[in-house]
């Protein structure tokens, strides 16, 4: 197996009684856009930034490219690419001299870095505002210059720590378009959110954190796999005899059946068949029916199960 | 160099807010500087005084000083009661009153070169610094003659014949040395801390605090240049900062005072001025190693500017403090700096003196070491608490 790129082991970080992240474990594959789901406050961004060397730790190891991390590995840094997750830029720069700034901590050859900074000025679609100052762009812009900021200098390994907060949809998409972009090009993603929408779209693995804790990893089908509900069947009926219920209650995979306002819901979990299922005892008890539809249960969905709370408040 | 070159695109984009300071007291130092030239011919004319002295120590060498002055200006015998001696003042009968105290000659002798004299000038008139100057020619020539080996009598004739040679050379040197020092220098370099410690405190630290704002900051530490490398930039950045604000300044005085400014003691002032830029320099960093908006930077600059030039003497003579003020000053770096330029200009009771002016250099050294200090400390629990 390849060595991980990012791997953590029994992190503990606390500031002062507060413990940040309670014995932290995770490991990042090559190629992955990694999401870091979790609630406001959850240590997220304590976990990048330990990562980082940007702040000390209590206990536990933490390796980039299988080595170990310190404040001083320059040559492990150089491949890393970080877009905090409030905006850092020089309000006294321009759009293009924000980013040749950050690209030259990296890149110190004028002819390579000119090209970088102008690739970076494309990926994210700035080329009209080169010459605007950061106060002159919207919120959107700028978040993208943000980005840009942040992987001008083509790392291999990048962090994105909520790079979409309080962005017009618009700008969001181009934002997240530009992430898978930057995988494809063969970028490790490490990617944080609450907003579980995102990182259902891009990320290939996810790992649910709250109270510094990692309580769930895998894929999103796996996380789905682990909780009960899989399925959420609805039917538009204008009424049901409370025995129907109770036989439909004791099909196969279901687990609960509610009424209400003319609408009928079967939660199932897992298994397949469970819709054609409903449907034929409904057509065999000759009971007439409107609207149906299935859901599939969200992240949203899974994060409460495990964790007991809604993940935004 | 990519922290150097942001340093310099930030203060060019703060320039405008900063360069206000600048043109007012460009403005003002024109003002000064052509207004002020034709009083000071006037004044040199007047070379004969109408001085009082009151010898109290009626010893040789106390006496040696008295004849000395006779043979310069005329001498006045006035009642030995202040309030006399005031209103003859006042009233212009004489411009200078010198007492000689017991033990002048003791004192003399031993090497001491403070305080030998106490002396009473009609204010804001520059003739009586000119007795000064003689005075304190005439002690240390006299001391230097003493402690070559000379007997006090045989140094006192000595230095007379000297002084007599050397009069008739000062007399034809005197003429130039009129254009080539001139007061005003003085007073540039008297309001030049305030200037310097407003431009820094308030245009150096929201450079340096750009820099430091959590997330650039964040930003910055995760790339891989290293550490060593960029506090080098910033520190570059800050003195050549420094280093542009010093020279343009004396630019500015080159223009207006021309070869003046290059002239024993105005070079002397000059270098007192470098001196004070390092005060000023250490003291921008502790500011910056806070995190402070941009806004209370310029409150600080303002209020350590105005309030140290109050206390040290930079606006009101330091002979016009009082007592109490004078020994809070003395904690204060620009009380060494003005100490020193007052004695290179002639407006105070110290007469020159090489060592205590290396001693205000020294001192002024010494706080912004402890100014730079503190600011180590400083950021380093910044740091720690972060
Ligand atoms: N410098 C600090 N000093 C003290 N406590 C802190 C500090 N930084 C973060 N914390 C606390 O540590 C916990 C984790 O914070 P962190 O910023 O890592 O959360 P997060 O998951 O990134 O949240 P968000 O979604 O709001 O960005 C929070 O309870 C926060 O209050
Ligand atoms: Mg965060």
């Amino acid at each position: 197996m390849n060595t991980p790129v990012i791997k953590i082991e029994n992190l503990v970080k606390r500031y002062h009684e507060l413990v940040a992240l309670d014995h932290f474990n995770l490991e990042i594959e090559e190629g992955e856009i990694f999401g870091l789901l979790g609630p406001n406050g959850s240590g997220k961004t304590t976990t990048i930034n330990c990562i980082l060397s940007l702040l000390s730790y209590d206990k536990g190891s933490i390796q980039v490219f299988g080595k170990e991390m310190h404040p001083d590995s320059y040559d492990i840094k150089r491949q890393i690419g970080v877009v905090m997750q409030n905006v850092a830029v020089f309000d006294e720069l321009t759009v293009y001299e924000n980013i040749d700034y950050f690209c030259g901590l990296y890149v110190k050859d004028k002819t390579l870095r000119k090209q970088y900074v102008e690739e970076a000025i494309d990926f994210v679609g700035l080329n009209e505002f080169r010459k605007f100052y950061p106060k002159k762009l919207s919120g959107g812009l700028l978040r993208r210059l943000n980005i840009a900021c942040g992987i001008a200098h083509k790392p291999k390994l990048i962090f994105l720590d909520e790079p979409t907060v309080a962005v017009d949809p618009q700008s969001r998409n181009k934002i997240l378009e530009g992430i898978l972009e930057l995988n494809r090009q063969g970028a490790t993603i490490i990617y944080t959110s609450h907003y579980m929408e995102e990182v259902e779209q891009i990320c290939t693995r996810i790992a649910i954190m709250d109270k510094g804790k990692n309580l769930a990893i895998g894929t999103k089908e796996e996380l789905k796999q682990m909780i009960k509900k899989s399925e959420i069947i609805s039917v538009d009926i204008l009424d049901i005899a409370e025995e129907d219920i109770n036989a439909i209650r004791k099909l196969p995979h279901v687990y609960d059946v509610i009424f209400a306002n003319h609408q009928l819901q079967v939660l199932c979990s897992g298994g397949k068949h469970n819709l054609i299922r409903v449907l034929d005892y409904l057509q065999s008890r000759d009971l007439s029916f409107g609207r149906v539809y299935s859901e599939l249960p969200t992240l949203n969905d899974v994060f409460l199960e495990i964790t007991g709370k809604e993940l935004r408040d | 160099m990519q922290l150097f070159k942001a340093f310099f695109k930030i203060a060019k984009h703060n320039l405008p807010a900063i360069s206000i300071y600048f043109l007012i007291y460009a403005a003002m130092t024109f003002l000064l500087g052509t207004t002020s030239q034709k009083n000071m011919d006037a004044n040199f004319q007047s070379k004969a005084l109408d001085i009082c002295v009151i010898d109290e120590d009626h010893s040789t060498a106390s006496e040696a000083v008295v004849a000395y002055l006779d043979s310069m200006h005329h001498l006045v015998e006035v009642e030995n009661d202040p309030a006399v001696l005031q209103d003859y003042l006042y009233y212009r009968y004489i411009s200078y009153v010198l007492t000689i105290p017991e033990g002048f000659e003791e004192k003399l002798l031993a090497g001491n070169t403070s305080e030998l004299f106490t002396d009473v000038k009609i204010p804001g008139s520059s003739t009586g610094y000119f007795v000064d100057q003689q005075l304190s020619e005439y002690v240390q020539t006299l001391q230097l003659y003493v402690s070559g080996g000379y007997t006090l009598k045989d140094a006192i004739s000595a230095v007379n014949t000297t002084l007599s040679e050397h009069e008739y050379v000062t007399s034809i040197t005197f003429k130039q040395d009129t254009v080539s020092e001139r007061k005003e220098i003085f007073y540039f370099y008297q309001y030049l801390p305030y200037i310097f410690t407003v431009l820094l405190i308030s245009g150096l630290t929201p450079i340096i605090l750009r820099f430091q704002e959590k997330e650039i900051h964040a930003r910055i530490s995760c790339s891989s240049e290293p550490f060593i490398n960029r506090s080098f930039q910033i520190v570059l950045g800050s003195i050549c900062y420094s280093l542009l604000t010093w020279l343009l300044f004396h630019v500015l005085a080159t223009l207006v005072y021309g070869d003046s400014l290059f002239s024993t003691n105005a070079l002397y002032a000059m270098l007192n001025s470098f001196a004070y830029l390092m005060v000023a320099v250490s003291i921008t960093y502790f500011a910056s190693s806070f995190a402070i908006s941009d806004n209370v930077a310029h409150m600080i600059g303002n209020t350590i500017g105005l309030g140290m030039s109050f206390l040290c003497g930079g606006f009101v003579p330091q002979s016009m403090l009082s007592e109490g003020v004078l020994k809070v000053a003395k904690y204060l770096p620009m009380y060494w700096y003005l100490r020193a330029n007052n004695m290179l200009a002639g407006f105070s009771k110290d007469a020159f003196d090489l060592h205590f002016y290396w001693t205000a250099i020294g001192i002024q050294l010494l706080f912004a070491a402890a100014f730079l200090a503190f600011a180590l400390v400083a950021s380093r629990m910044r740091r720690q608490n972060a």
